[in-house]
C-alpha cells in the first residue's frame, strides 16, 4: 500500500475539522444579547435594615445554547461598571469611585463560562466572574431557555440570582459598614437570533 | 466607615513617631556621622507612615490593583529609596538628579497603569485618551513635576528648609480632605500620615537646629522630594480616579509655591521664624479658600442625601 503523501493527509484533516464545524453550528444556536428586554439589577443592605436596589444601564453579551450537547453552550456578559444607577447621581457618582467600583480602573463586570450542564427547567454554569479586578469561579443557575418565535426573530429568556461577597472582591472593607458586605445580583435577559 | 477620632490618633501618632526618630537618631549620630543626617529625617519619615498606616488599618493587596496601592507600595518605596541612597553611597549630586528625573518621568504612568486613561482605542472606551493626549499628559506631568522639586531643593538650600517641608505637609494634608469631601474616603485617607510625619519631622528639625547651617538644610532634601512625589500622587489619585476637579488639584498643587514669596528684596532680610510664619500663612490662605470651596461643592451634591445621618458618618453613608 503506498504511503499518504502530504497533500492527501492535508486534505482528509480539512474534511475532517470542516465535518466537526458544521455539526458545531447546526447543535449550538447563537444568541445577542437584547438590551431593551433584559435587566442586570442588584440590591445591598443598607445598615442592616433596609435593601438599596441598583441597576447596570449598559450590560452587552452573547450566548450559544447547544439542545443536543449543552455542555457545549457558552455564556457571556460584560456589563459597564460606569452605569451603575441607583436613581440617584450624587449616590451613582460615590458608586463609581475607588470605594466601591473603581470605574476609571476596573471599567466592566465580566462573566465567561467555563462548563455548562442542564438541569430540569434551565441550566447550571460554572464560570470566571471578574469585578473589581479580582476573577472568581462562581457557580449560577440559569432558568428558562425555552425559545419563541415573535415576528421571525427567535427569543429565549434566561433569569438568575447569586449573591456576593463584595469583601472577596477586593472592595475596600472600610467601605463595608453601612452598606453590607453581601450583595444580590438578579439577571433577567434575552437574547435574540433571527 | 471614616471614624475622625481614628485619624485624629493616625495623625498624632505619625508625628510622634517622626519627631521621636529624628531625635532618637539624632542623639546617637556622631558628628562623623553628619553626611548620614538625610538618611535619618527619610527613615524617620518612613517610620511615621507605617505608624499611621497600620493605626489605620490600611490593607494593600499585592500586586497592587488600583493606583493609590501602586502610589503606596511602588512609588513611594521608590522614593525613599532613592533619597535614602545620597546619605548611604554618597552618590553625586548629577546622578541623584538623573535618577529623580527618571522618576518623575515614571510616576503619571505608574499611576494610571491598567486604566481607562491608558486603554487602546480597541477598548472604546469614553475617557481613553489618544496617543497624542498620553504623550502631552506624561511630558506635561514630567515637567511640572520635576519643576516644581528642583525648584524647592534649591530653595531649601539659600533659605529656611522646615517651613517648606511644613507647606507640604499643609497641601498633603488639604488634598486628602478635598479627596474625602469627594467620596473617595481610602484616597483622603491615605493623606493623613503623610501630613503627619512631615509636619512631625519638621517639628523636630526645628527644636534640634544644628549649629551648623548646612547640616540642617541638607538632611531636609530627601524630605522635600517624598512631599512633592506624594502631594503629585494624591492629588493624581484624587483626580483621576477620585472625583476631585482639576482646578481644586493644581491649585492644592501649586499652593506651596507661595514660600517664594520671601525671596522678594523686602522680606528677604526677616528672622527665621518670621519666615515660617510668613511661608505658613501664604501657602495657608489658598488652601483654606480650595477647603472652603470643596466644602461648598460636598454640601452641594451630598448634602441632601445625608439629611439624617449624622456628621460623622457623613461622607460613607448614602
Amino acid at each position: 500500500m503506498r504511503p499518504m503523501n502530504s497533500l492527501g493527509l492535508l486534505t482528509l484533516m480539512a474534511t475532517f475539522a470542516m465535518a466537526s464545524a458544521s455539526s458545531i453550528a447546526i447543535g449550538a444556536d447563537d444568541y445577542t444579547y437584547d438590551l431593551v428586554h433584559s435587566s442586570v439589577s442588584f440590591k445591598a443592605r443598607h445598615l442592616d435594615i433596609s435593601w438599596i436596589h441598583g441597576r447596570f444601564n449598559e450590560v452587552d453579551g452573547k450566548f450559544s445554547i447547544d439542545r443536543q450537547d449543552p455542555s457545549k453552550s457558552t455564556f457571556e456578559l460584560t456589563i459597564k461598571a460606569e452605569s451603575v444607577d441607583t436613581a440617584n447621581p450624587a449616590r451613582d457618582e460615590h458608586l463609581r469611585q475607588p470605594d466601591y467600583f473603581d470605574t476609571k480602573q476596573f471599567p466592566t463586570i465580566e462573566f465567561k463560562s467555563t462548563a455548562v450542564k442542564a438541569i430540569e427547567g434551565g441550566y447550571e454554569v460554572v464560570g470566571d466572574f471578574k469585578m473589581h479586578g479580582t476573577t472568581k469561579s462562581i457557580t449560577i443557575v440559569l432558568m428558562g431557555g425555552r425559545e419563541i418565535d415573535t415576528k421571525g426573530v427567535k427569543r429565549i429568556g434566561l433569569s438568575t440570582e447569586l449573591k456576593l461577597k463584595r469583601s472577596d472582591y477586593g472592595f475596600d472593607p472600610k467601605a463595608i459598614g453601612a452598606i453590607g458586605d453581601e450583595a444580590i445580583i438578579i439577571i433577567d435577559c434575552e437574547g435574540m437570533r433571527k | 466607615m471614616p471614624d475622625p477620632i481614628e485619624f485624629v490618633i493616625a495623625s498624632v501618632v505619625s508625628t510622634f513617631t517622626s519627631f521621636v526618630c529624628v531625635l532618637i537618631l539624632r542623639y546617637f549620630l556622631p558628628k562623623w556621622a553628619h553626611r548620614f543626617s538625610a538618611t535619618t529625617c527619610v527613615g524617620a519619615v518612613t517610620a511615621g507612615l507605617i505608624a499611621g498606616y497600620y493605626l489605620l488599618n490600611f490593607s494593600l493587596p499585592w500586586p497592587p490593583g488600583d493606583s493609590l496601592g501602586r502610589f503606596l507600595l511602588i512609588l513611594l518605596p521608590a522614593v525613599v529609596a532613592l533619597e535614602l541612597s545620597p546619605g548611604l553611597f554618597g552618590r553625586s549630586e548629577k546622578f541623584i538628579w538623573s535618577l529623580r528625573f527618571l522618576l518623575c518621568a515614571s510616576a503619571a504612568r505608574i499611576l494610571l497603569h491598567g486604566s481607562v486613561y491608558l486603554s487602546d482605542e480597541a477598548s472604546n472606551h469614553a475617557d481613553a485618551w489618544s496617543v497624542l493626549q498620553q504623550a502631552g499628559f506624561m511630558i506635561g506631568s514630567t515637567a511640572l513635576l520635576f519643576a516644581v522639586w528642583f525648584s524647592f531643593v534649591r530653595l531649601s538650600k539659600k533659605s529656611e528648609p522646615c517651613s517648606i517641608v511644613f507647606s507640604f505637609a499643609m497641601a498633603i494634608q488639604c488634598a486628602g480632605l478635598a479627596t474625602m469631601l469627594a467620596g473617595y474616603i481610602k484616597g483622603g485617607t491615605a493623606a493623613i500620615p503623610f501630613a503627619g510625619t512631615l509636619a512631625g519631622t519638621a517639628i523636630a528639625v526645628i527644636m534640634k537646629k544644628s549649629r551648623r547651617l548646612e547640616f540642617d538644610r541638607e538632611k531636609l532634601d530627601g524630605v522635600i522630594g517624598l512631599g512633592v512625589i506624594s502631594l503629585f500622587s494624591l492629588l493624581t489619585v484624587g483626580r483621576f480616579f477620585g472625583n476631585i476637579s482639576s482646578w481644586c488639584a493644581i491649585f492644592i498643587f501649586l499652593a506651596p509655591l507661595g514660600c517664594f514669596v520671601t525671596n522678594l528684596s523686602f522680606v528677604k532680610n526677616l528672622h527665621s521664624w518670621q519666615i515660617i510664619v510668613l511661608r505658613l500663612i501664604l501657602v495657608s490662605m489658598p488652601l483654606a479658600a480650595i477647603q472652603y470651596l470643596a466644602k461648598q461643592e460636598f454640601d452641594q451634591k451630598m448634602g441632601p442625601l445625608l439629611m439624617t445621618v449624622s456628621r460623622a458618618d457623613a461622607i460613607s453613608v448614602f
